[in-house]
Order: structure tokens, then sequence, then C-alpha cells
């Protein structure tokens, strides 16, 4: 641990440029929005990590949808559950997903996050059936105000993406 | 003392087969060759231990890449394998494989596709036995021995009827 954490801090003695911040505040905005928690210095490093080393920067940097749904979703945590609903839905593989994925794992792989992963839902049936009563019509109202205000970008990107590929 | 029969493959069911073997006096030869499993990274560290004591705990699960990690969309299993378990699946560059109608399994490793046990026990139901020369009854003694022989866990319950339960469950 000792180690880990003298990697760590050399890795955030390096001056950071404003790429990389960006990176560190998506990375809190999301581990708030995912797991409700602040991630540490090592969750962080290795978000930063994963962007050099899996590609997915290049994706990010392609789509103006991308960068859209990247942005409200880092915005504001209302914001992040009206993306959720909207690329579950009509946009599985946009890079917002990606992160998240990728966020996800990391918190999962390392201690103490992973204990979010491991605790088991408490409650009976009646608890079970009300909470999934609350989080499918939350659902359904974030899907509604998600396709009034991105579905027009959306369509927008496809036809540029067309449109860029016939010439 | 009985035959000598030589059983090329130490995974999991040739080890259960030597078993057998020995129990009826045969002499028994294992042979095999691959891949070795390298040095474990904590061997004292169960797997929330390994989360909470390895110096880079998403390196070891993720990889340096992060190539475990499984994208939507990604083409090939539906779950990330862990980059320390490479070994298990990589193949030598010569090696070919031609299949039509099935998507064989196979490892180059030493001791098999046991190296990649991934803990589900499904034995063959009556159905998937229909076109074999036995049916499901007369191998169930097997499939309990076996269960005994490895310690094989699970309740009676609503998958019972599509997953035949054994005698001998933990």
């Amino acid at each position: 641990m000792n180690e880990r954490r003298t990697a760590l801090e050399a890795s955030m003695s390096e001056p950071m440029s404003e790429p990389m911040r960006e990176l560190d505040r998506e990375c809190l905005a999301f581990s708030a929005y995912l797991i409700r928690q602040r991630p540490n210095e090592y969750v962080l490093a290795k978000y930063r990590d994963a962007h050099n080393a899996s590609g997915i920067v290049e994706l990010y940097e392609s789509l103006f949808l991308d960068r859209l749904l990247v942005g409200v979703a880092a915005a504001h945590p209302i914001g992040a559950k009206l993306v959720d609903a909207y690329t579950a839905i009509f946009y599985k593989k946009s890079t917002v997903r990606r992160k998240w994925i990728l966020l996800l794992a990391i918190l999962e792989s390392c201690a103490p996050t992973y204990k979010y992963f491991d605790v088991p839902d408490v409650g009976g049936r009646a608890w079970l059936a009300t909470r999934l009563l609350w989080q499918g019509l939350g659902f359904i109202l974030a899907l509604t105000l998600s396709v009034v205000l991105f579905m027009p970008a959306h369509l927008i990107s496809v036809v540029c993406s067309r449109r860029a590929g016939r010439t | 003392m009985m035959g000598k029969v030589v059983i090329i493959g130490s995974g999991a069911s040739g080890v259960h087969f030597a078993l057998s073997l020995l129990g009826k006096g045969y002499e028994v030869i294992m042979l095999d060759v691959g891949r070795a499993k390298p040095p474990a990274a904590n061997p004292e560290d169960d797997f929330n231990g390994l989360k909470t004591n390895l110096i880079d705990p998403a390196r070891y699960f993720l990889g340096s890449k992060f190539e475990a990690v499984v994208h939507p969309g990604s083409e090939g299993e539906y779950y990330g394998f862990p980059p320390h378990k490479s070994y298990i699946f990589s193949r030598p560059d010569s090696f070919r494989l031609e299949a039509s109608g099935f998507a064989p399994l196979l490892s180059f490793a030493q001791g098999g596709l046991a190296e990649a046990w991934t803990g589900g026990v499904y034995p063959l139901n009556a159905a998937e036995l229909r076109e074999f020369p036995f049916d499901f009854d007369e191998i169930a003694p097997c499939y309990d021995e076996v269960a005994k022989r490895i310690g094989v866990s699970g309740v009676i319950d609503d998958l019972a009827r599509f997953y035949p339960v054994h005698d001998n469950l933990l």
C-alpha cells in the first residue's frame, strides 16, 4: 500500500495539463453519479491512464454528440441521469457509456470502492416492488425529457456524419 | 495388478478419469505439456485482499491497457478475462483451427480449461443427451461421484427444472 501511495504521489506531483484536470473533474462527477462516493487519488490516476491507454480519447474527440453527452453528464447528476436514460435506449455505444463502464471497472477493482458493489440490497418484496416502481417511473420521466433534449442533436449528428461520409 | 493406462492431459476430465482408474487398481501415467501458470500475485490474499493489498489492482484485474474492460458492441466474450489468465487461451502462432457449426474451446495451458474454472457446474439433461448412446439415468451416478469429489454446492430451487440436481450437493 505504501508503494502504491508512493507511485501515486509521484504521478500526482507531475504538472497536470488542462485535459488531465478535465478528466479529474469528469471522474469526480461520474463517480458521484455511479456510486455516490468520492474517488481516491488512485482511481483518479487510473481514470487518466485509461484514457491514454485505451483509445477512448480519440472516440471522445470524434463526434459532436459524444462531446455534448459527456459534458452534460459531467455537469450535474440530473444531467447524468438524462444522458444515462437516453444512451441506454438510443446510443448504447456512446463515449459516455464507455467512460462509465471504464470507471465502474476501476472502482470495482480496488479498495475501498469495491465494497459498494458487494453490498446486497436490503428489504423485502414490498420494498423491492416500491423501488422498482419508483426507478421505473423515474426512468420513463428521464427518458421523455432526454428525447426532447438530445434527439435533435442526435439526428443532426447522424445527418452530418452521413454527409461527411459521402464527400 | 491391473493394466497400465496413459492419460494425456491433466484437465478436469483427465484427473477424474485418473482417480477412477486408480481406485480400480490400474497404474496411471499422466502426460501433459503446455503453458505454465505464472506465480500467484499475493498467495496469502483472497479476492478482496488482492483489491486492497496489490500495488496496482486495476492493472492486475483490467490490464495495463484496460483490455479486460468489455465495452458495448465489443466482439468476443460477454465478460472480461483478467490479463493474468491470458496464458490459458493464448495459442501458438502456427496453430490453425477450423470449425463449422460449433465453437470449440481449447487451451494450451498445463491443466487445460480447468485453469479457467468459473464455478458453474451444469450437468447435461435428458433432452441434451437424446442423441447420445446413454441417457441421464445411466450417468447420474457419475455426476454424483464428481460432485462428492470436488464439492458442488447448490440448492433445489426454481432452476432445478432446467438443471438436474445432484444427490450429493454440499
